[in-house]
């Protein structure tokens, strides 16, 4: 059901959502260098670093169910503490000139409706075409703005957004929880993922930041590195705390369109990292 | 340096690449997709 719009007005923020998932892979490894974890379940730890819960939930499912609970849990806590996890890795790997840098933005750019429209559905071929085993996580998100943007299919649309998504939330929440025995819970393996989980939201953080300050090196019109950390999931609070930090460091700079357009991508970014880890480790 | 640990060490090269090669394809079809499909003023969003 999101809106690709702000991304399409400028699709150069989706090397920021592909940069952001870079805690996805550093998790991994960090689970499979601690001797505990097979490589699945390594993959299933490290997903929690998309910051997108049905995408940790789909791959700890089919990798690791009996950590389902554990990576669910670490997901939406820490998708929930981005604005606590996010400014203090910000802060550290830029510095205050870097965090004032104007950003120009286009807020009349248009987007043709036949973009929108065949834009989800080239992504979903496309993702197909590359990683067959995506197509169940690229193909729900491209589902629900294809719904949105047809414009003709509006009662589904409203339906999707609000009944269906709580209602899919509570039997989720209702069916992971059931799985959450204390056999199985109550475990130092759980305190590791939780552990492992955090770090995976500061390597994202520090992946995108990271990212922008190399990109800046080549452009005269430098973009702020703190865009780069909007490129996580977690839509729309990770360009919620760019944006506060922006006018922490100066009342009068504006930069949420270009960290929304992060954040989308991001988005994107999460998903296709998600079936390449399933594609590649499945 | 155990296997398991290689083997991620492999996924993570790989996958950041490909991760990043799939969104420069999606870069250049949003861009294909708007020199076809320029705005115009009655179907714009």
């Amino acid at each position: 059901m999101i809106d690709f719009s702000p991304l399409l007005k400028q699709p150069i923020m989706l090397f920021f959502g592909a940069a952001a998932q870079l805690g996805i892979f550093m998790a991994m490894l960090l689970a499979a260098s601690t001797g505990v974890f097979s490589l699945k379940e390594a993959a299933s730890i490290g997903i929690i670093g998309a910051a997108d819960g049905p995408t940790s939930i789909y791959v700890a499912n089919l990798f690791a169910p009996d950590l389902l609970g554990p990576i669910s849990v670490a997901a939406y806590s820490y998708m929930a503490l981005v604005p606590i996890i996010q400014p203090p890795v910000i802060r550290a790997l830029t510095s205050k000139k870097e965090r004032q840098i104007r950003m120009e933005a286009d807020y009349d750019a248009k987007v043709s409706k036949k973009v929108l429209i065949l834009f989800p559905i080239v992504v979903t071929l496309v993702a197909g075409i590359i990683a067959p085993i995506s197509v169940g996580l690229v193909g729900a998100l491209m589902f629900g703005n294809l719904i949105r943007e047809s414009g003709v299919m509006d009662r589904l649309s409203k339906s999707a957004q609000n009944e269906l998504a709580n209602l899919t939330t509570l039997l989720l929440g209702i069916t992971i929880g059931s799985t959450m025995v204390a056999e199985k819970f109550l475990a130092p393996t759980t305190l590791l993922i939780l552990g492992i989980g955090l770090l995976a939201f500061v390597f994202d953080t520090a992946g995108g930041v990271l990212f922008a300050k190399f990109i800046n090196l080549f452009l005269k019109k430098k973009i702020n590195p703190m865009i780069g950390a909007a490129g996580i999931s977690a839509f729309p609070m990770s360009a919620r705390v760019v944006q506060k930090i922006a006018l922490e460091e100066d009342p009068t700079n504006f930069i949420l369109m270009q960290a929304i357009g992060a954040n989308v991508a991001g988005q994107i970014g999460s998903i296709i990292a998600g079936g390449i880890l399933l594609a590649l480790v499945g | 340096m155990n296997q398991v640990t290689l083997e991620a060490l492999r996924v993570l090269g790989v996958g950041m690449g490909t991760v990043f090669s799939v969104l420069v394809i999606f870069y250049l079809i949003v861009k294909g997709l708007q020199i076809i499909f320029p705005p115009e003023s009655q179907d714009e969003a």
